[in-house]
C-alpha cells in the first residue's frame, strides 16, 4: 500500500476528504520529524515507538576495495513495536 | 531531549501543526493506527510519504543459549514489524551529526600507528590542564548570573548555624546583605561555588553551559595534539579537522577493535600452523557455509572458493550442500592464500564469479 493509497483508505474509513486526511498524515509526519530530531522518543500505545538513537562511530573495511574507512557517528531512526503488536501478530 | 512523547502530548501537537481540532487529530490517529495494523498482520507493507516502509518479515527459527542455565534453546519463528526510514527523514533525524563524513583511512597508519595514539594520549593532560585553566577564567566569567541563584541556599545554611529558631519572615530582610558578602568570596575562594551550586535548583542550566565549554575546549586540544602527530602523515585528515576530532575521540575504541583483529589474527596463524601437520576437516550445518569457515581460517570469507575445488567431488553445488557434509579445508599455501594480499582476494572472487556463471 503506498502513501496515496492509505491516505484514500483513511480518508473511506473516518469520512473526512482526502485533502484533510493528506493534510493530518503530512502533520503525522512532521510532528515525529521535529520531535526526533530533538532526540525525543514518541510512544504510540498498541503500535510501537518511534526512538532516535545515536550510533557510534567505527572502522570497517570496505568490502570491495579492502580499505579502511572510518565511519562517523549518527542518529538513526529506529522503530519499536509494543508488546501488544508483538503479542497479537504471534498470535494471529 | 530524551523526552517521552505520549498520545495524548502527540495529539496536541498533531492539533497545532495542522491547526485541526484535538478530536479530529485524535480519531485521526487511532484510524491511522488501526488501518496499518490490519494492513500489518495481513503482511502488507505500507508506505507512508516522508517517514518510511512499515514492513511485517518474518524471522527464522534459530537456536541460541539460555543465559541463565547455560542450556541450547531454540527460539522460535516470529514475525516483526520493521520501518525502512525515508532518506529526507533520516537526514533530519541525523542532522546535528550531518557534517559528518565517512573518510578512508590511508594505508600508511598502520594498526600499530593507531594503537600508539592510545599511548599518546597520556602526554595530553598538560593540555588539559591548560583547558582547565581556561575554564577557571570561564567560571569567573560567569559568576555574576550566580549569586542571585545562589544567595538563598547559603544564606538558609548560615541562619541555620547562627540562630536556627528565627522566623522566615526576618530571613528575607537581611538577604541584601549576602551578595556582598559572596562577592569577597568568590576573590578568595572560587570552589566554595562549586559546592554551593550543587543545592542549587537552576545549577544543572549552568553545568551544561559548563559541559559545553569543556567538552569544546578538551575537543580543540584532543584535536591540535592529533594534528601534531599526524602532521604529513595523512593529508586527507589534516584537511579535515572536524574529522580528526572523530579519530583523536575515538582512539579507545579503534585500539580496541584494533587489538581485537590483532589477537584474531594471531588465532588464525596457530590454526594454520595445525594445518601442517593434520589434515583439517570441518563439518556444513545450517548456519555454517563456507564462506563462514574460509574466515575462520583464512581470515577472509572470499576464500571459500578454495575450500570449494578441494571438495569438488563430495560438493555438488556450492550455493546448496547438505548439513552435516565433512569437507577438507586445504592449506593456505597450497592455493596461495593470504588475507593481506588484495590481489589474492581478487583472484578468489574471480574464481567465485566463475563457479556462480557454472551454477545460474
Amino acid at each position: 500500500m503506498d502513501s496515496k493509497q492509505l491516505i484514500r483508505a483513511l480518508a473511506d474509513r473516518s469520512g473526512r476528504s482526502s485533502k484533510d486526511t493528506e493534510t493530518l498524515l503530512n502533520g503525522f509526519v512532521s510532528v515525529i520529524k521535529n520531535q526526533c530530531s530533538a532526540m525525543n522518543t514518541i510512544s504510540i500505545p498498541g503500535f510501537g515507538s518511534f526512538e532516535p538513537r545515536k550510533r557510534m562511530e567505527r572502522i570497517t573495511v570496505h568490502p570491495s576495495t579492502g580499505k579502511r574507512i572510518l565511519i562517523p557517528p549518527k542518529v538513526v531512526l529506529t522503530f519499536k513495536m509494543s508488546s501488544v503488536l508483538k503479542k497479537q501478530l504471534r498470535e494471529y | 531531549m530524551n523526552k517521552k512523547i505520549t498520545l495524548p502530548e502527540l495529539v496536541e501537537m498533531l492539533a497545532e501543526t495542522t491547526g485541526m481540532q484535538k478530536k479530529i487529530c485524535e480519531s485521526f490517529i487511532k484510524d491511522l493506527i488501526d488501518t496499518l495494523l490490519t494492513s500489518l498482520l495481513n503482511n502488507e507493507s505500507i508506505k507512508i510519504a516522508g517517514l518510511g516502509v512499515f514492513k511485517c518479515v518474518v524471522v527464522d527459527a534459530r537456536k541460541s543459549i539460555d543465559v541463565n542455565t547455560g542450556e541450547e534453546i531454540e527460539i522460535p519463528s516470529y514475525r516483526k514489524v520493521t520501518l525502512t526510514v525515508e532518506k529526507s527523514m533520516a537526514q533530519a533525524v541525523n542532522s546535528a551529526f550531518a557534517e559528518f563524513e565517512t573518510i578512508e583511512i590511508d594505508d600508511s597508519i598502520t594498526d600499530e600507528m593507531l594503537s600508539d595514539k592510545t599511548d599518546e594520549q597520556t602526554p595530553e593532560p598538560p593540555a588539559q590542564e591548560s583547558g582547565q585553566d581556561t575554564t577557571d577564567t570561564e567560571e569567573i566569567i560567569a559568576t555574576p548570573i550566580v549569586p542571585d541563584n545562589i544567595e538563598t541556599p547559603t544564606e538558609h545554611l548560615e541562619e541555620m548555624v547562627a540562630v536556627p529558631s528565627e522566623d522566615a519572615a526576618t530571613e528575607q530582610p537581611e538577604e541584601p546583605e549576602v551578595p556582598t558578602e559572596q562577592v569577597h568570596d568568590t576573590d578568595n575562594n572560587p570552589e566554595i561555588y562549586e559546592t554551593d551550586d550543587d543545592s542549587d535548583c537552576n545549577h544543572s542550566k549552568r553545568n551544561l553551559i559548563w559541559g559545553i565549554v569543556c567538552g569544546f575546549i578538551l575537543g580543540v586540544a584532543a584535536a591540535y595534539v592529533a594534528l601534531v602527530y599526524f602532521d604529513g602523515n595523512i593529508p586527507g585528515i589534516k584537511d579535515n579537522l572536524a574529522s580528526t576530532e572523530v579519530i583523536a575521540t575515538d582512539i579507545d575504541t579503534a585500539a580496541d577493535t584494533i587489538t581485537a583483529n590483532i589477537s584474531s589474527e594471531s588465532n588464525i596463524d596457530t590454526q594454520q600452523l595445525q594445518t601442517d601437520n593434520t589434515v583439517v576437516t570441518d563439518t556444513v550445518g545450517r548456519t555454517r557455509f563456507l564462506t563462514t569457515m574460509a574466515r575462520k581460517y583464512y581470515g577472509n570469507f572470499n576464500f571459500w572458493v578454495y575450500i570449494y575445488m578441494e571438495n569438488k567431488n563430495i560438493i555438488n553445488n556450492p550455493n546448496n550442500i547438505a548439513p552435516g557434509t565433512v569437507v577438507v579445508i586445504p592449506d593456505a599455501e597450497k592455493y596461495g592464500i593470504d588475507k593481506n594480499s588484495s590481489a589474492s582476494i581478487a583472484q578468489a572472487q574471480r574464481i567465485a564469479a566463475e563457479i556462480k556463471e557454472q551454477f545460474d
